[in-house]
């Protein structure tokens, strides 16, 4: 009867060991859990700040980029600006997209002061194969400018600038898109 | 012997002398060629609508349709006219195209709206027979218009257009440049039931 | 309305006086505002369906352009293909006229394609004329004149001409009854030295009578004289039509079809078959007008 009662005594001792054990490990999980928790939650603090400079960093840097690319490209702009070819595109946009007659007029006499006169020709090629270029029939330079302030509409390139001594446009060749 | 080598030369020099003026004779516009000059056509055709609209529009003043009916005359041929027709009636009208935009001016209409179709049809050229090109560049448009009496009208028209093509030849800058004038011609204006 | 005022002097009918200006109004391209494009989808590809040039009816006969009308060239895959021909092939005719049978379609089709036959229609070539009937003013009255035109080779190029005409008013000049004894000169005038000419000319009226039987006038001549004179005056065109002999065997004719939808424009309007050149001639006297 002892020997039944001291089994018993070992078999409670003994659950009661691992039920402590048990309990023991599920805390030390729990606080194993709850330890790991805090470090992931500081890691994805310390990740997230991380990011955010980076964001910052890199915002700035493009920001940056943006700065250079504009201030070459208006860099770029003032030079071809200065260029007849450019200078003449300008003024044809400007004279076809003009708000008005008055500008529009304006922009003509402008442009006309980069010709020896009003009369100087003006090609249009409408076509070219094997070296050979066909043209429209060839205009003036006033008559053109004035077609583009009528028609309101730019649609040839300028292509080829011929230049007296004094530096005026004494021949201009257009291209009609092709 | 000299004698020979003279027949000799004397034949071939004719035989390419034909020959060229057979080729004048044909002159075929190459399809490359036909496209860039239907291309130019086109142009003119839209540049004479813009024209019309300057000096039909009631905020254009005379001096200034004036100048811009001297600008659209020089699109077309001389003695170019405009022969128009309605459903209603068979009969034709002739107008001569001056005639043609001096009545634009004078015409005063209100709310008028007036669109193209993107659709445009381009005939074969045709040689005339003193050498020019001829062709037909068909368009159409669409007129939504109130009167003002509150009249509304709305109608489609299609345009027959000529246009004459030759190539010509000019002076510029002591050089010989050789170009297409591209003319329009008589126009044909029919109602159409769309 | 106040609009008419301008082109008032000019009509010359009441009708005139209120179509016209409103056909000017809308030739007006462009208003105050930008002239725009049309963006209705359905209409455009009425448009596109249409034959909007005789030219465009030949190109899609001989089957030498695409849908957009876009021409081919010899060196394009599709020019004057079998089966392009065959694709435009039922879009040719005027649905709207039921003297075309479907049997007679299919044969003129098997004529033209079957068996590697290109069988093709020649703008420059014979045996087609255009009918253009007029209104000319004779002494101040309207008066339905035909024009038979046809190309012509000229120089550097071609040109239209006209080869024969056809007037009822000129006719009734010309009328005489063959049936009846009439008038006449009798067979021993030639003894007088032909003195009764005389009497004959005195009544203008039936001086046809004294023509050989088998004389037809020429409406075409009469016709340019009396514009030489100033009698006869041009005042309009008032419809187009084509005739074609070219197809040998067949005969059809080409007429302007102006009406909503997508069979429109120039269109097969009349189809027959020719058994043999009696026919042809017949047909061919008819349509000039020369029957009676």
């Amino acid at each position: 009867m002892t020997n039944r009662i001291r089994n018993s005594s070992q078999l409670v001792v003994l659950v009661l060991i691992i039920m402590i054990s048990a309990f023991g490990c599920k805390s030390s999980k729990k606080a194993m859990e709850a330890s790991k928790e805090k470090a992931r939650i500081e890691q994805e603090a310390a990740l997230r700040q991380q990011q955010e400079a980076e964001a910052k960093r890199k915002a700035a840097e493009e920001k940056e980029k943006e700065l250079k690319q504009r201030e070459a490209e208006a860099k770029l702009k003032e030079a071809k600006a200065s260029t007849p070819k450019a200078r003449l595109g300008e003024y044809f946009t400007a004279i076809s997209s003009s708000p008005n007659v008055t500008s529009a007029n304006n922009s003509v006499n402008e442009a006309l002061t980069l010709f020896a006169s009003p009369e100087t020709p003006v090609l249009i090629v409408i076509s070219e194969a094997g070296g050979q270029k066909d043209y429209d029939r060839p205009t003036t330079i006033k008559d053109y400018l004035n077609y583009l302030k009528d028609q309101k509409k730019n649609i040839n390139t300028v292509s080829d600038l011929k230049f007296d001594s004094a530096g005026k446009i004494i021949e201009l060749e257009l291209r009609k898109p092709l | 012997m000299n004698n020979l080598t003279n027949k000799y030369l004397f034949a071939l020099i004719t035989s390419i002398l034909i020959t060229s003026s057979l080729l004048a004779q044909t002159g075929e516009i190459s399809p490359e060629r036909k496209q860039a000059i239907d291309s130019l056509a086109l142009e003119k055709v839209r540049d004479l609508s813009k024209y019309i609209s300057i000096i039909g529009s009631k905020n254009t003043a005379y001096s200034e349709a004036t100048r811009v009916m001297d600008r659209a005359e020089e699109l077309f041929a001389a003695g170019s006219e405009m022969g128009v027709s309605s459903l209603n009636t068979k009969e034709v009208n002739y107008y001569k195209v001056r005639k043609y935009f001096e009545r634009l001016i004078a015409l005063n209409y209100d709310r008028v709206s007036i669109k193209w179709y993107d659709i445009h049809y381009i005939s074969d050229l045709e040689r005339q027979p003193d050498g020019r090109y001829v062709g037909v560049v068909t368009i159409y448009q669409r007129f939504e218009g109130e009167s003002a009496d509150g009249m509304k009208y709305k109608d489609t028209t299609k345009k027959d257009i000529t246009i004459y093509v030759e190539r010509k030849k000019t002076q510029i800058q002591g050089r010989t440049v050789e170009f297409w004038d591209v003319l329009l011609g008589d126009i044909r204006v029919t109602e159409t039931s769309i | 309305m106040i609009l008419l005022n301008p082109i008032v002097p000019i009509l010359t009918s009441w009708t005139a006086t209120r179509a016209i200006p409103l056909i000017i109004l809308l030739i007006m391209v462009g208003s105050p505002s930008q002239a725009q494009l049309v963006d209705d989808m359905a209409d455009e590809s009425k448009l596109y369906a249409e034959s909007k040039q005789v030219n465009q009816f030949f190109r899609r006969f001989n089957g030498e352009e695409d849908e957009k009308g876009n021409r081919y060239y010899p060196r394009d895959k599709q020019y004057q293909s079998v089966k392009l021909r065959k694709k435009y092939f039922g879009t040719l005719f005027d649905e709207g006229n039921t003297g075309m049978s479907t049997s007679l379609k299919n044969d003129f089709s098997k004529h033209l394609l079957d068996n590697g036959r290109t069988v093709l229609l020649d703008f420059h070539g014979p045996n087609w004329f255009s009918e253009v009937n007029t209104v000319f003013t004779m002494n101040g009255k309207d008066q339905p004149v035909i024009l038979f035109m046809e190309l012509e080779k000229s120089h550097l190029g071609y040109k239209w001409v006209i080869r024969k005409i056809h007037a009822d008013i000129f006719k009734r000049s010309f009328d005489r009854d063959t049936t009846k004894v009439g008038q006449f000169l009798h067979p021993l005038s030639h003894e007088l030295d032909f003195m009764n000419l005389r009497k004959a000319f005195a009544n203008s009226d039936s001086i046809s009578q004294f023509t050989v039987k088998q004389f037809v006038p020429d409406h075409l001549t009469i016709f340019l004289y009396e514009i030489k004179k100033g009698n006869l005056k041009f005042k309009s065109v008032s419809e187009v039509k084509f005739h074609f002999f070219q197809i040998d065997g067949w005969y059809f004719e080409l007429s302007d079809i102006n009406r909503p939808g997508y069979n429109t424009g120039w269109l097969i309007s009349n189809l027959m078959k020719l058994n043999n050149d009696a026919e042809k001639v017949l047909l061919s006297r008819y349509l000039y007008h020369e029957t009676n």
